[in-house]
């Protein structure tokens, strides 16, 4: 590899100062590529940021995974299906099945939540588990390294921005698809046509807005034009998979649909509608420094998350990506499988509406009542009874955030001050409100919300569920301001790990998603995100949340943790970008 | 007879007719598809853009007209997800969703019909009372956790029976397909039971039963063929009903063993906003469901012909 993503990263960093002192871009356009370079930057991938951020959330909490080991090196893929035999020990004998790295047979076996039905065009998905699936069939220009964080080369060998509207981008030579056709410059300029073309109509188009066109340069070079500046262009490279052109316009959009044909380190050898993707390993996978242990990966159907469990446990799946709370002993005990907890950015809490936007003069629009909520609930003993774990927000910030003020205390659990406040407020007989909840990607979300409305009510706030099954609704709800003065949410930041992520999008007065007003607190946010010096940030930061810290306007919760469970006779590791890779496991040894 | 049939297949017309209505109206109603299939970034004028080329800026009564124009001719139009037909999603998982139903209700018939006549038999015995607590145990335990719970004994514990999914066909198939049936079979079998029972009851108390005796026949005879035969009418009739309810508890028995049925495709069509999906499943679920009780009806005249009057 020529250069790291650290190295072209630095690189096009001074180039975007250069283009920001010759007043080519405008100083928001500078702060972007600031924030990106300092590696605050996005982290996963722009599709995965685009389905989460809401509690709709394609993903409902996990393509759970699961993979297991079965049988000596070649065994069939198809004895996959649980009748067998327990896997009980990590599969097989090396074998020397060619390149690519390649070390041993096997079968890894993983269950996804959702199945299939958008079809094996990877360009015409928006779901969680089509990333997952993708990221073994295809290869994208770009991807996350897991050290830096970093968007590294890939299929493209390195990237630089020559001018502010345009980055010029070699390829990778010798990299061919599954069906023999080369990798060239030709490839991704009609990939990029493909998904921004309308006719197309891809769910994506969103995210490759900002693409003006692809010219070639050469053979194995490109220059991609953007219409406005377009620091954040690597972090559209990492989920923009590459189809085979010539391939593709002879077989049509049809056959596209039901063929998966990338560069992938697998290969999809069989799909069974509705039940699973047999996959087999790419022995000419072009990149040598991969290797891929499992000669077949199998990929499951399975909807029912106990069902999930029920497998893992019978030996038949190796990793499953939600482990209820209440079932990891069950999981630690088994011998067979243990979970793995992973903290994520996703931060949970309860929208009060203290503008009145969805409910006019709603109890909540006075800050002592929104206190008094807050002090009702005992967030620490939820995290301690009900979840596997979760990292206090007492402003929203999660402290994976940059920016975050450690020296912010939470909300104490005090009931008595809580029925104070609201004696206060008018309200010493308590009220009655109701409360959205729906689709979560909390594990344990009932029962904690179950508490919640116990604890609320021991004071007087008397919440009624509305309890909206549809995560899409749920979402319309929220951004058109019908939310009643209380609803669920849980953020994702769209993945940036700044403040600026979550403040600004869920609190910001002019946000879609906002159901506050503070013209003091709009100014700090709004100048921090006009500045790059990190102490003066981190100062306009640490004044934004004192102020959501007194004024309260969600019920504050915490940032999640998510519990996987993996089969003890697989190493494998979690990426924390969310995408699973299982062409990372290999047998223990 | 052909009157007869004839006159039943304008019914189902109607009936079919009204369910596209009620599931288009429906489907349209569950939120906006620009807002499920686009990412929440993209912009105003491309969410317009999308919507154009959907069809989706059309009032809904051109749409349901260019739907029902389409769907006649069985094109539900493609999936909005994967861009296939939707009838062929829907007809691709279906032999899954039906090997289960009628798997279950053979299961059912072949649990409750014996237990049924015993029970009616045997009145104030072990038996009967057995068959009572069989009964209230199959009225009383959902299918979920019914389901759960024969998957941690048999799948997990004591691995007779896979855990999950659809086999490889064989055997394999019907492994994987005892426990969902089982649990599907014994939502519906408790009502066949009873059924049977009161029916064989009332038979049995009938002159042409005690006549039957007189005469001397075997009493294995006079259960089955004389009293048997008159009380299978209202059971075929209650299962032609049930089929519609098997159809429903199929999709979750079909969520939690992974069975790969229609039903998981609608649940997940219904949450993905695919409108042709839903709509295929539920149009072609209901024409099933209309066959099957015409089927039924005929079989029941066959068994009793005063009904074909």
């Amino acid at each position: 590899m020529a250069r790291t993503g650290r190295e072209l990263a630095d690189e096009n960093f001074a180039r975007w100062q250069w283009f920001y002192k010759k007043g080519m871009i405008d100083r928001r356009t500078f702060v972007k590529a600031a924030m990106l370079w300092a590696g605050g930057a996005s982290m996963a991938s722009s599709l995965l940021a685009a389905c989460g951020g809401d509690d709709d959330d394609d993903d409902g909490g996990g393509g759970g995974a699961s993979t297991s080991v079965s049988g000596p090196s070649g065994a069939q893929p198809t004895a996959t299906t649980g009748s067998g035999p327990a896997p009980t020990s990590a599969g097989a004998a090396p074998t020397s099945s060619g390149g690519g790295g390649a070390t041993t047979g096997g079968t890894l076996r993983v269950a996804l939540q959702q199945s299939e039905n958008q079809g094996m065009d990877p360009h015409m998905h928006n779901q969680r588990t089509g990333i997952i699936f993708f990221y073994h069939t295809h290869d994208n220009l770009g991807v996350r390294n897991m050290d830096t964080l970093m968007i590294e080369p890939w299929l493209a060998e390195s990237w630089e921005v020559v001018d502010p509207t345009t980055w010029n981008m070699k390829l990778r030579e010798g990299v061919q698809f599954h069906n023999g056709d080369e990798f060239t410059a030709e490839t991704v300029k009609w990939n990029w046509e493909r998904i921004t073309n309308p006719e197309q109509a891809s769910q994506q188009m969103g995210n490759h807005a900002q693409i003006a066109g692809v010219e070639v340069v050469g053979p194995y070079e490109v220059n991609v034009k953007t219409k406005v500046p377009y620091p954040i262009f690597t972090e559209r490279l990492q989920n923009f998979q590459m189809i085979p052109e010539k391939l593709a316009v002879a077989q049509g959009d049809d056959w596209l649909a039901e063929n998966p044909v990338g560069t992938g380190p697998y290969k999809m050898v069989e799909w069974k509608k509705g039940q699973e993707y047999v996959l087999e390993r790419n022995d000419n996978y072009w990149n040598e420094d991969v290797t891929i242990a499992y000669q077949h990966l199998i990929l499951r159907t399975i909807p029912e998350l106990s069902t999930q469990l029920a497998e893992l446990l019978a030996g038949n799946l190796d990793i499953i990506r939600v482990v209820p709370f209440d079932q990891m002993e069950v999981v630690s005990n088994s011998g067979v499988a243990m979970p793995y907890v992973q903290d994520i950015l996703r931060v949970q809490f309860v929208v009060l509406d203290a503008m009145g936007r969805g409910t006019p003069d709603n109890p909540f629009t006075d800050v002592r009542v929104r206190n008094a909520a807050n002090h009702a609930v005992d967030i620490q003993t939820y995290i301690d009874t009900l979840q596997a774990g979760g990292d206090r927000t007492p402003a929203l910030v999660n402290p994976k955030h940059f920016g975050f003020d450690a020296s912010i205390e939470p909300h104490e659990y005090d009931p008595e001050r809580a029925k104070a406040l609201l004696e206060e407020a008018g309200y010493g007989d308590g009220f009655d409100v109701k409360w959205k909840t729906g689709p979560s990607l909390m594990p344990n979300a009932t029962q904690v919300e179950q508490a919640m409305q116990r604890d609320l009510a021991a004071v007087g706030i008397n919440a009624e569920f509305d309890i909206v099954a549809d995560g899409s609704v749920s979402s319309q709800m929220t951004n058109e301001g019908k939310n009643p003065p209380m609803a669920s949410t849980s953020w994702g930041s769209y993945s940036v790990f700044d403040a600026d992520g979550i403040l600004w999008d869920m609190l910001h007065s002019t946000s879609i998603f906002s159901y506050y007003k503070n013209e003091e607190f709009d100014a700090a946010i709004d100048e921090a995100r006009g500045i790059i010096e990190e102490d003066a940030r981190i100062e306009l930061y640490s004044t934004a949340q004192k102020i959501i810290r007194e004024e309260a306007p969600m019920l504050f919760m915490w940032g999640l943790h998510t519990v996987w469970g993996v089969n003890n006779d697989v190493d494998w590791t979690p990426a924390p970008d969310e995408i699973d890779r299982y062409f990372w496991a290999s047998p223990k040894e | 007879m052909t009157a007869y049939i004839i006159n039943r297949l304008i019914q189902m017309v109607i009936v079919v007719f009204g369910i596209s209505v009620i599931v288009f109206v429906i489907t349209n109603m569950l939120g906006d598809p620009v807002g499920v299939l686009l990412p929440p970034e993209t912009p105003y004028e491309q969410r317009e853009i999308f919507r154009e080329q959907m069809g989706f800026n059309r009032p809904l009564i051109v749409q349901y007209g260019d739907f029902l124009t389409d769907a006649i001719r069985g094109d539900f139009g493609d999936s909005f997800r994967s861009g296939r037909p939707a009838s062929e999603l829907v007809l691709e998982r279906m032999p899954a969703t039906l090997t289960l139903t009628f798997a279950s209700i053979f299961l059912a018939t072949l649990i409750a019909v014996p237990m049924g006549i015993v029970s009616s038999y045997k009145r104030h015995s072990i038996w009967e009372n057995l068959a009572t607590l069989f009964v209230v145990t199959g009225q009383a335990m959902p299918i979920f956790w019914l389901g759960l719970l024969l998957i941690i004994v048999f799948g997990v514990n004591l691995k007779w029976l896979p855990v999950s999914g659809y086999g490889d066909g064989g055997i394999d198939r019907i492994k994987h397909l005892i426990m969902p049936a089982f649990v599907l079979g014994f939502f519906i079998a408790p009502v066949t039971e009873r059924l049977v029972r009161s029916g064989m009851l009332e038979a049995l108390g009938q002159d042409y039963v005690r006549t039957a005796r007189a005469k001397g026949l075997a009493e294995r005879v006079v259960l089955l063929r004389h009293a048997f035969r008159n009380t299978m009418i209202p059971v075929i009739t209650v299962l032609g009903l049930q089929f519609g309810q098997l159809l429903g508890g199929a999709v979750i028995t079909e969520a939690v063993f992974a069975w790969p049925g229609v039903g998981q495709l609608a649940i997940e069509s219904i949450r993905g906003a695919d409108f042709p999906v839903t709509q295929a499943a539920v149009v072609l679920l209901a024409v099933i469901i209309c066959f099957v009780n015409l089927g039924v009806d005929l079989v029941v005249g066959v068994l009793d012909p005063r009904i074909r009057r």
